[in-house]
């Protein structure tokens, strides 16, 4: 099959079209009620209109367009003669030119003196990066030896090492003990001071009050 | 090397919980100094608040001294 005989007229089958049943029968539109004669129409005046008005004649002729009159004659077009060339480039007299002008002397080649040589440029070189403020109360964060990495395995350290950190080790406990006695001080001292504090309190609530008496007296002698 | 210089080392068992105690230790000295700087600072509050309760005290002693002689002198007041 061909592209040609794609679009082309399937040929029709041989076997006939049947024919179709007849359309079915409608009761109803034999039996339609008779329409009532127009007399029974309402009349005109039922709806209250009134009469109507006559249409005069002067009235019906405005409607209709009057001819227009005639239009009046052109007005002749006027002669224009022609303008005078005139001519863009101006003519100088040389009698009446200024005697500066008049001789033209040739302008002196101007003089050019070399510029100096361009200052070289300073040597601008970045600023430094800010430095970060020092902080001493920060934090350090906590470095590991490097033999961290030895420590499943025994570890081992000189004699005189060793000394110095049992002598650092004393050290530390005997400045903990001085810290622990100090503090024991500074509570003391604390506690001591809230006595007085407290003994200062009361003797003020008594001065206080022997003064509001002072007060009522002088006040109620006046 | 004669055996008098040889190094001598001395086994340390427990080398991680040393270190471990270090750092816990350089970690209490941090948290101390932190509680010394505030204890300093309520220690100047407290010398300022002393310092402004004696102001006042002297204050109250000059007028109890004006109010005494003027009680007990009343010729000395004109």
């Amino acid at each position: 099959m061909g592209i040609k005989n794609l679009f082309k007229k399937k040929q029709t089958s041989a076997r006939p079209i049947p024919v179709p049943p007849k359309p079915p029968h409608f009761h109803g539109l034999t039996e339609l009620p008779n329409l009532s004669p127009l007399d029974d129409m309402p009349s005109l005046d039922s709806f209250g209109l009134g009469e109507l008005p006559e249409i005069m004649e002067d009235e019906t002729e405005a409607h209709t367009q009057k001819p227009l009159p005639p239009k009046p004659p052109m007005p002749q077009k006027p002669d224009f003669r022609p303008l005078p060339v005139i001519h863009n480039e101006p003519v100088y007299h040389e009698a009446a030119m200024p005697p500066s002008i008049r001789h033209e002397a040739p302008m002196p080649a101007p003089i050019y003196h070399p510029l100096p040589a361009p200052a070289p440029k300073p040597d601008f070189r970045p600023a430094p990066a800010p430095q970060p403020r020092f902080v001493p109360d920060a934090p350090k964060p906590r470095i590991l030896p490097p033999r961290q990495e030895h420590l499943e395995k025994p570890f081992f350290v000189k004699v005189d090492d060793y000394r110095s950190i049992l002598e650092g080790t004393t050290l530390i406990k005997n400045n903990l003990k001085e810290a622990d006695e100090i503090i024991s001080r500074l509570n003391e001292l604390k506690n001591e001071g809230d006595r007085e504090f407290e003994k200062w309190r009361e003797k003020l609530e008594d001065v206080q009050r022997k003064l509001i008496y002072v007060d009522k007296v002088i006040f109620e002698a006046g | 090397m004669e055996k008098s210089e040889m190094p001598i080392y001395v086994k340390l068992d427990e080398y991680k919980d040393i270190l471990d105690i270090m750092g816990l230790m350089k970690t209490r000295i941090n948290e101390a100094k932190k509680v010394m700087g505030k204890i300093n600072e309520i220690k100047n509050e407290e010398d300022s608040e002393l310092e402004l309760w004696k102001s006042e005290l002297d204050e109250v002693d000059r007028k109890v001294e004006f109010i005494d002689k003027t009680l007990f002198e009343p010729e000395a007041a004109h």
